[in-house]
């Protein structure tokens, strides 16, 4: 498969922050059989989850065991703050954020329109699951205060960095 | 024997110039007196599998055979139970199981005869009456089950039955049928089931067909050989879970 | 006596008007939802057939038909029958196109793993599912028919004027004479007739219908006495085996592909050769010096709609409000607004018209157009106010969200897209509604005011310029709506929803 831009994440932020408040309390590693009676056998989520914890290089899998890679271990045991930088670093090694973001830095306006990010997913993929990248996206971009999307114009905008105020 | 087979099996539909493939060569084979279930991620095309195998919808490539012999249209000898029940409203549930009997043209004595069997065999009785707005979910799906029982089929195609009821009332319908189909009461003699709920698959299959996330391929197969009734706590029944997850999980990852 | 003959007379014409809707609403709908090739050139035809005023195209059906039956009563009945059906079936066939095609996947599937062939699903599945939107359609449709039998009576052709018996002459003939009591005696006959069909009729159907209604829950509604009397005095068994009949001709038909696509072939040749011919006719000089009066007739009649649906949204509004901080008079603004609006206003003009004089009849035909438009806005304002989820009122109350802050942010924006639905259709009633305002005839004189509407009816004398004001004017219509309306609607339905 051609996977210019993949792999994608899915997950929102709160389900992957969740997903690894769990798997802390089980002292860093579980069964992911364990992990999907947890969540009552919600076979999409725990994927998308799943999926998407990797992506960022949190937790990895092996024959049907979770577990916490060390910078996944150090992530939540981080303040909210401090998350917010982690992802801040992570977004850009991820294909898809990483052409976003050099977009919009090149782009005089620092601005595109969130159709955009169609071009960007290139998988053959369903509207519905391109809308659910696009989410998850959007999301984790926001969390880490990288973007800030016009709703209204249907645009994203690279957030300007303010560090004199800190 | 085998009763039903499909053969390198692939559905594809274009939307908007975009080719999607929704199932890409799947094989299958439902021999008699097996109860299979196929579990796999929502959108990984089950349902399809399933509509397919009974021939409501064909297939973009490969074939369908039925007791060997290929199948032209809606297989006469199988019927479905659907998720969403699909009772008519203006009907009563009696009249609703008449009206399937009567498509089969079944003469209207043997229909009234045939439906009020149905009715008691799930447990309906005094509701004959009674309109589908008029009951609960679990009983919406009784009737469901009577219907599809009624016109006597050969085998019977079950499309994520209990994923539309509470909890304790899937678990008391999954256990009733169960008891039915060993009974050896029912005309039925193999059974193909859909679900999501990987606990449910276990609880209920003889064997279990896994299918990844779309285009969907048979990524495994699990016999389930455990006793029933059967204990989702027993030691065997997580070792089969946990195998069926990491079967799961790993097809996806590596994608 | 005399006013209990002209009563039978419209009634018949309406229903006669209505089974003919009903039958070909049904069928023009199902045809245009099962076969998505027909379902192009269909659905774009309905809609433009039901934006239009269809009054425009009155005079050119009463010259066709009064020229096949050469002028006899008969041809003059049907071409007020036509009239009448052409107000009632656009919105039966919208109807039912629109639940044909929503109709639900599983039950389709449901049916055709049980082995229904088509004509066991058209007769036991699809015709009893479309029966709540027949039903609820029809109350609509009979209403709007009253409010056309008073153009469809009074006939003119050229400098000819023909009266069918019936209510609309009736109340013409005692408007010119002046016999007010004579007048209240008709309109009160009017109301009586509606109030009778709505409440013996139509309320018990609607709530039977309730069981005929996919998903709908809770305990089942009563059968009321007309449909058990309906069911053992008509033999459908009869019926049922003559609709067999015809279904398994058209399977037959079908059966002779070839035969029938290289007829179709023949028919497409044809029509393409009259509608060339016509273009010719139409395009062919002389033209008449009239067709430069168009478009300055036009505009005057758009001011005069533009101005009635303004009216009819501010006007809809306090009743609104009203409506939701009270949500228990919602039901009665509801009974009354139904029952106002089926009563045809029409009705009254002439009599407006004649006591206010000449000098003020635009400002009685915008009144006029208002009674076209009002209980469109009402109706679908009411509606989505009632839409607007109570937690998100209890949330504007509880911050003491209040006054013109309140409209502005969340009323207005919850009920945009009824709104607008409603505005469009309530521009479609006053286009309609424009047919009949701009000219009063009273028989000697012609209270007259300037118009497309005014305009149609002093051009049904030559044809060609007829058919040139009816397209000017369809061509108009057709084009806000379609560059205006529809895109309008599109962004506020997405962006103003609750759904999130």
């Amino acid at each position: 498969m051609d996977d210019e831009s993949g792999p994608y994440p899915r997950a929102g932020v709160s389900e992957v922050i969740g997903f690894l408040e769990i798997l802390d309390d089980e002292s860093g590693k579980i069964d992911v059989y364990k992990l999907g009676k947890n969540i009552d056998h919600q076979l999409e989520q725990l994927l998308s989850v799943l999926e998407t914890a990797r992506i960022f290089g949190f937790v990895e899998y092996e024959a049907g065991d979770v577990f916490f890679t060390p910078k996944g271990k150090h992530f939540i045991q981080s303040s909210q703050e401090e998350r917010k930088k982690i992802i801040a670093t992570t977004l850009p090694e991820i294909p898809v954020f990483r052409e976003l973001l050099s977009f919009l830095t090149h782009n005089e306006e620092h601005a595109v329109s969130t159709e955009y990010l169609d071009q960007l997913i290139t998988r053959d993929l369903t509207a519905e699951e391109i809308q659910k990248i696009k989410n998850a996206v959007l999301h984790w971009g926001r969390f880490a205060e990288l973007i800030w999307v016009d709703s209204d114009e249907q645009e994203i905008h690279l957030e300007e960095k303010e560090e004199e105020e800190t | 024997m085998a009763l039903l087979e499909l053969k390198e099996i692939t559905k594809a539909y274009i939307e908007k110039g975009k080719y999607f493939s929704v199932i890409d060569e799947i094989d299958l084979v439902v021999k008699e007196g097996e109860l299979v279930v196929i579990v796999g991620p929502s959108g990984s095309g089950k349902s399809t599998v399933v509509r397919i195998a009974a021939g409501l919808v064909s297939p973009t490539k490969g074939q369908v055979f039925y007791k060997g012999q290929p199948l032209p249209g809606p297989n006469p000898n199988a019927s479905i139970v659907f998720q969403n029940f699909a009772l008519i409203p203006w009907l009563t549930v009696q009249e609703n199981i008449e009206l399937v009997l009567e498509a089969r043209g079944i003469p209207p004595r043997q229909r009234i005869r045939t439906a009020l069997k149905y009715i008691d065999l799930v447990g309906l009785d005094s509701f004959e009456d009674a309109y589908p707005r008029e009951l609960s979910g679990g009983m919406k799906q009784r009737v469901g089950f009577a219907r599809a029982l009624a016109v006597e089929p050969e085998i019977l195609f079950m499309d994520e039955p209990f994923s539309s009821l509470d909890v304790l009332t899937a678990a008391d319908l999954r256990e009733e049928f169960l008891k039915l189909w060993t009974s050896g009461k029912l005309s039925i003699r193999s059974v193909v089931m859909v679900t999501h709920n990987i606990e449910e698959a276990i609880l209920m299959s003889d064997r279990i067909v896994v299918l990844s996330a779309r285009p969907s391929k048979v990524v495994g197969e699990i016999e389930v050989s455990l006793p029933r009734p059967r204990d989702t706590h027993s030691k065997e029944f997580e070792s089969i879970l946990d195998h069926l997850y990491a079967l799961i999980v790993s097809s996806h990852i590596s994608k | 006596m005399y006013l209990l003959s002209a009563a039978f007379w419209s009634v018949i014409r309406i229903f006669i008007a209505y089974f003919v809707s009903l039958l070909f609403g049904i069928v023009y709908g199902v045809l245009a939802a099962m076969n998505p090739r027909r379902e192009r050139w269909m659905i774009p035809l309905l809609d433009v057939l039901q934006s239009v005023p269809i009054l425009g195209f009155f005079p050119i059906a009463v010259s066709i038909l009064v020229f096949l039956f050469r002028g006899q009563r008969i041809g003059l009945e049907l071409a007020a029958i036509f009239l009448i059906f052409t107000s009632q079936v656009w919105n039966i066939a919208f109807g039912v196109y629109e639940t044909v095609k929503t109709f639900p996947r599983d039950i389709a599937e449901m049916a055709l793993s049980f082995g229904m062939n088509s004509n066991f699903l058209v007769k036991r599945i699809y015709v009893p599912a479309l029966i709540p939107t027949i039903i609820y359609n029809s109350g609509v449709s009979l209403a709007v028919g009253w409010y056309f039998l008073m153009a469809s009576e009074i006939i003119t052709l050229g400098n000819v004027e023909i009266r069918l018996p019936g209510l609309g002459t009736a109340m013409m003939g005692y408007v010119a004479q002046g016999n007010l009591a004579g007048m209240l005696i008709t309109v009160g006959t009017i109301v009586f007739i509606n109030w009778c069909t709505q409440w013996f009729l139509f309320r018990p159907l609607i709530e039977w219908s309730d069981l005929f209604k996919f998903g709908a829950v809770g305990s089942a509604p009563e059968e009321p006495g007309i449909v058990a009397f309906l069911r053992n005095n008509i033999r459908w068994e009869k019926i049922s085996q003559h609709l067999d009949r015809i279904l398994s001709w058209g399977e037959t038909l079908r059966k002779h592909q070839k035969i029938l696509s290289s007829l179709r072939y023949v028919l497409y040749a044809a029509l393409l050769g009259l509608f060339a011919y016509f273009l010719y006719w139409l395009l062919k000089p002389p033209y008449s010096p009239r067709l430069v009066e168009i478009p300055e007739n036009l505009i005057a009649t758009t001011f005069r709609v533009i101005v009635a649906v303004g009216l009819s949204i501010l006007l809809s509004f306090p009743f609104v409000i009203k409506a939701i901080r009270a949500s228990n008079t919602v039901k009665n603004i509801y009974t009354l607004a139904a029952t106002m609006g089926s009563v045809p206003a029409v009705i009254f003009y002439p009599l407006i018209v004649r006591s206010v004089g000449r000098e003020y009849m635009g400002v009685a035909a915008v009144l006029l157009l208002l009674t076209g438009s009002l209980w469109y806005t009402l109706f679908n304002m009411l509606k989505g106010a009632l839409m607007i989820p109570s937690t998100i009122i209890e949330m504007a109350n509880n911050f003491g969200v209040r006054g013109f802050l309140y409209y502005r942010t969340i009323l207005i924006p919850a009920m945009l897209p009824s709104l607008i639905t409603g505005t469009i259709t309530a521009w479609g009633g006053a286009w309609n509604a424009s047919m009949v305002a701009e000219e009063v005839n009273f028989g000697k004189e012609i209270f007259s005011i300037h118009g497309i509407g005014s305009l149609l009816l002093s051009a049904t004398a030559q044809p060609k310029e007829l058919l040139w004001v009816v397209l000017a004017m369809t061509l108009w219509i057709v084009f806000i709506n379609t560059f205006f309306w529809k895109r309008w609607y599109n962004h506020a339905a997405e962006k103003y929803n609750f759904s999130e």
